[in-house]
């Protein structure tokens, strides 16, 4: 096999709070080939965003740290690397956007200086041309009158038009790795299904990678092929997406299914939610860090954390009961 | 209408003023509201669906007064609460209680649980103790949910869904007929959202409360309304039964409006059609003539732009149901499939 576009190995970051230290990812590992699509999928405080962040060097400097792991893009090591190295690859090979568009542009500049002002930052480009470039990118994410918007500020677009401006900014660099961070989350349904509409094809279009970061099942579904469940800053179960969302193992994937109401499914009497709540960050348990909450906790998930193993062909779950029907399960376990 | 109304409402308008220059003086309107019309009974939920900007949160304040009403008329148990005075308005008050989205910011930090949830009973003349002589906090407590002990504490001590039990809690105090709950589950977890939807359920089939549901998740509207309205753009486009709306919607933009909301099963996902509407929300100082959503709809365009839509309003009708009333407001909504 080739080596993949991005490979995660161990990470861990922390943070330094008055409390102490707060463990917000606790080794997360996974890969993601070249246009190849993946959901980070996880609930506040999983670790999804702060893992994404670390990757292109993004955390508060002063109080956090990234205490072990390394980060993989096209075969260089990306922790480590020093300010100016990272911002070759932020913003160039590796683009993000964030959930919430107006306070992610600036105000007092047009979205076309905003776009020039990054294409400009990664080539050399002329002003004439570069103001060229930004013109054909709101098009290609959708934005009518395209010369006369490129020269409106972000108070003057709607919500669903800022997001659009967001991802032709970071497509302005013919990233080769796109983060996207809860990019429909501050929408309303219409807007985000044309939204994610316009991702899938400038996915497919582009050929690039997508990491979707997000806490809705739902818009994981159609949209990536590989999905990864977060939980207390860990990787608790990985697969395809269509196999994991029909066929989930770990009990947390298990129980955030059934605690969701669903329009493809004649309406339920009582919906069965996840028992307490997630963990403080700063005293997780030193076992399962969903034990407290799981149903099928025994005395050992109390005492040993399980790792993220192999479960069959493409699943890896991080469980020392896994739900599903393979009765193998426990042989399957390396 | 049947003697169960608890709650009609009627023609109801709200419009906030445009201000402009030194002296505020009104230059236009917003229309957020546009005649609206429905009614919950005692003991039934209402869910109350739409996008944002769709007036549906005003239409919820408008019913407790904190948004004065343009026009219109509001019947709480009967009573007209539309140009009273506060004071006349407070005995309205106990009858319909509010519970809000952000669980962190509808507490007072500074106030103990205790605090919290006495005054309403104060400022409502009502005891402190029930009539078995148990304390009426800790009670409450325990009827959401929570330790009794946690009358002691502050509202920074505890989870989101535990802050939404406390709000809960505060609006049962006073033992309302009605609820009227803002969005009370989008800010909290996926995994917290179904405890507190099934508190909500239970406290329902106990206590026999009614509930206006305001809320934009499609699927949890379905699953804990007894009817449903949708808005689009300060007015009411469609109401019916659950089980009807959801099973055999009419309204174009009710239609795309399921269509759009992904389910998470990629199989389903793959092999469903999507209406996916193009533009967005116009502006509600700037209301479209005729239907509202005329500029966005895909029957309109799919029936060759009929001139009515652009021009004249459409009023209710109804269409055959399989399950209780269903009321669409449509020219054309008998030719949408």
């Amino acid at each position: 096999m080739n080596v993949p576009l991005l490979e995660v190995s161990n990470l861990r970051v922390e943070f330094n709070s008055s409390q102490g230290h707060v463990s917000a990812v606790r080794g997360l590992s996974y890969s993601i080939n070249e246009g190849e699509s993946m959901a980070l999928v996880g609930e506040s405080g999983s670790g999804k965003s702060v893992s994404a962040l670390a990757l292109i060097g993004l955390l508060p400097r002063k109080t956090s740290k990234i205490t072990a792991g390394s980060v993989k893009f096209k075969g260089e090591e990306l922790i480590g690397l020093s300010e100016k190295g990272l911002r070759k690859i932020r913003g160039g090979s590796i683009a993000m956007i964030f959930q919430d568009p107006l306070s992610s542009l600036n105000p007092v500049l047009t979205i076309g200086a905003q776009i020039i002002e990054q294409i400009r930052a990664h080539e050399g480009t002329d002003k004439k041309s570069a103001h060229k470039r930004a013109i054909e990118l709101l098009d290609l994410v959708g934005i009518p009158s395209a010369n006369q918007r490129v020269d409106q500020y972000p108070h003057q677009l709607s919500g669903g038009m800022r997001q659009r401006a967001m991802i032709a900014m970071a497509l302005s660099s013919r990233p080769s790795l796109l983060l996207a961070d809860e990019p429909t989350t501050a929408l309303d349904v219409t807007i985000q299904a044309q939204i994610l509409e316009l991702l899938a094809n400038l996915q497919k279009e582009l050929k690039m990678s997508l990491i979707l970061i997000t806490h809705d099942l739902g818009v994981v579904a159609g949209f990536t092929e590989k999905l990864t469940v977060m939980y207390a800053g860990n990787a608790v179960e990985q697969g395809l997406t269509a196999e994991v969302l029909a066929h989930p193992q770990h009990p947390y994937t298990l129980g955030l299914l059934r605690s969701i109401p669903r329009l493809d499914r004649p309406r339920t009497n009582s919906l069965e939610p996840i028992r307490g709540v997630a963990p403080d960050m700063s005293r997780i348990p030193q076992g399962c860090a969903f034990e407290p909450r799981c149903e099928f906790a025994s005395s050992q998930c109390a005492d040993q954390k399980p790792n993220l193993d192999l479960l069959s062909s493409n699943r890896l779950v991080a469980c020392w009961h896994p739900q599903g029907s393979t009765s193998k399960s426990e042989g399957a376990k390396i | 209408m049947s003697d169960n109304t608890f709650l009609k409402v009627e023609n109801l308008s709200v419009r906030f003023p445009i201000g402009r220059g030194l002296i505020r003086r009104a230059k236009g309107y917003v229309r957020a509201v546009n005649s609206v019309s429905f009614s919950i009974d005692r003991g039934e939920t209402l869910g109350l669906v739409g996008e944002s900007g769709s007036g549906k949160t005003t239409v919820g304040r408008a019913i407790v007064r904190v948004n004065d009403p343009h026009e219109g008329s509001i019947l709480v148990d009967g009573a007209e609460v539309v140009g009273i005075n506060a004071s006349q308005m407070r005995p309205h008050r106990r009858k319909v209680q509010m519970v809000f989205q952000d669980p962190y910011s509808s507490l007072d930090p500074r106030q103990t649980v205790r605090q919290i949830l006495t005054e309403p009973l104060n400022t409502h003349n009502l005891p402190l103790k029930t009539a078995d002589g148990k304390d009426r906090v800790e009670e409450l407590l325990s009827l959401v949910g929570l330790d009794p002990k946690f009358a002691k504490r502050y509202p920074h001590q505890f989870s989101g869904g535990q802050r939404q039990r406390i709000g809960i809690a505060r609006a049962l105090a006073v033992e309302p007929d009605l609820i009227i709950c803002d969005e009370p589950i989008s800010a909290l977890d996926v995994s917290i959202q179904a405890q507190v939807v099934n508190l909500l359920e239970s406290l329902k089939k106990s206590l026999g409360i009614a509930f206006l549901f305001i809320a934009h998740d499609l699927a949890v509207v379905r699953h804990i309304s007894d009817r449903v309205a949708v808005m689009y753009l300060g007015g009411i486009v469609e109401i019916a039964s659950s089980n009807e709306l959801y099973e055999n919607p009419k309204h174009p933009y009710t239609q795309a409006l399921l269509s759009a909301v992904p389910v998470p099963d990629s199989y389903v996902e793959k092999n469903r059609k999507r209406v996916i509407l193009t533009g967005d929300i116009p502006s509600p100082t700037n209301m479209p003539t005729g239907c509202a959503f005329h500029t966005r709809c895909p029957l309109r365009a799919k029936l060759g732009n009929p001139e009515i839509c652009s021009t004249t309003k459409p009023g209710f009708q109804n269409v055959e149901a399989n399950d209780g009333p269903h009321q669409v407001s449509c020219h054309f909504a008998l030719e949408a499939k």
